[in-house]
């Protein structure tokens, strides 16, 4: 599990400027969502935390994440969430074990979620997606018809999405040893 | 979702009155139909061909799955959608509709009578229409189109 300060700066040597954002969890009337950030944003006007706030921040428990789309060199994270698809989070792990290779053939970032789902994370050349071109990169994956993305995320015009990303305590990891992102 | 009565496409009536039944991309539009008529035209029966089929038809329907994930995320940015998705993790609404549809073609519906009630229910019903755009139903059709296609050239899976 990589520590908070190595996710900084692998994600500084990944993005040109990065915008990193706490993930506080938040409250909603049907309950409590770890994934939320807590405060209201808008693109256009972004919090800034300063690496020691971001540091402190995962010390005491909370997230990291960076958003997708133009904001971030436009990254998008096509998220799977196979525990889903192939029924269990057990045999989301015997997948994980079975066709790493796969993931590996993908040659970019992939982060594992806590509940064994996986994020392919790569760079679109423009600020829209070329849907063709991902589906030949990630058919490596979608070969097994069971695997596909739930959603993919990148630009949004008010909301922005965002990657939660691996810390030592958040049940995230890196899954393959690939630490460069595709250019698609 | 509720049942709403079907209407069918005064083309599609004419032609069963005439005891024509419509072909399974009849519904599509003009550029979607010369696409899938592509895919159509691979023969099945020598078990080379089936396998081509088998493989550029999976590779449309991953194409289409990304789309799906796609356009699912973009809704994301409605505050609506994204407080529904928070409280119904796993679903979403073209997935419904597409599993809600697919079973009437498995029942013996002509898909163009399927796609047509679709669009239909854009200028009928408001409320549909407010949860679904032209472009997610002609998404939507997309995905019924290629199931379909496989189902009747490949059999069920």
């Amino acid at each position: 599990m990589p520590s908070s300060v190595e996710t900084l700066a692998l994600w500084r040597s990944l993005v040109r400027n990065p915008r990193f954002l706490i993930v506080n969890g938040e409250g909603f009337p049907w309950g409590f969502n770890v994934k939320g950030l807590g405060y209201d944003i808008d693109v256009r006007n972004l919090p800034v935390f300063t690496d020691e706030e971001l540091v402190q921040a995962v010390a005491s428990k909370r997230d990291i994440a960076i958003p997708t789309g133009k904001l971030s060199d436009n990254l998008f994270d096509a998220e799977f969430d196979i525990y889903r698809t192939l029924g269990s989070q057990g045999a989301a792990q015997k997948w994980f074990a079975e066709n790493l290779w796969r993931l590996e053939k993908l040659g970019t970032v992939i982060v594992r979620s806590p509940q064994y789902g996986f994020h392919v994370l790569g760079f679109s050349r423009s600020d829209s997606l070329d849907l063709n071109a991902i589906t030949d990169w990630l058919w490596v994956v979608e070969e097994d018809n069971r695997v596909f993305p739930d959603v993919i995320h990148f630009t949004s015009r008010n909301r922005p999405h965002y990657v939660i990303l691996p810390n030592d305590n958040n049940g995230r990891e890196y899954l393959t040893s690939c630490r460069t992102i595709r250019k698609i | 979702m509720s049942r709403r009565r079907r209407v069918r496409s005064e083309l599609d009536q004419t032609l069963t009155r005439y005891g024509i039944s419509p072909g399974l991309l009849s519904g599509l539009s003009p550029a979607e139909y010369e696409h899938f008529r592509k895919l159509e035209r691979i023969g099945t029966k020598d078990s080379s061909a089936r396998k081509k089929f088998d493989r550029r038809t999976r590779r449309e329907e991953a194409q289409i799955l990304n789309e799906h994930g796609f356009v699912k995320g973009q809704r994301f940015s409605e505050e609506a959608f994204y407080e529904w998705y928070l409280r119904s993790p796993g679903s979403d609404g073209l997935a419904q509709v597409e599993k809600h549809y697919f079973k009437d073609f498995q029942n013996g519906i002509p898909l163009s009578f399927i796609i047509s009630d679709l669009r239909g229910f854009r200028t009928t019903d408001k409320t549909f229409a407010r949860h679904f755009s032209a472009d997610e139903i002609a998404h939507i059709s997309r995905h019924l189109t290629i199931r379909a296609l496989r189902e009747r050239k490949l059999g069920a899976a």
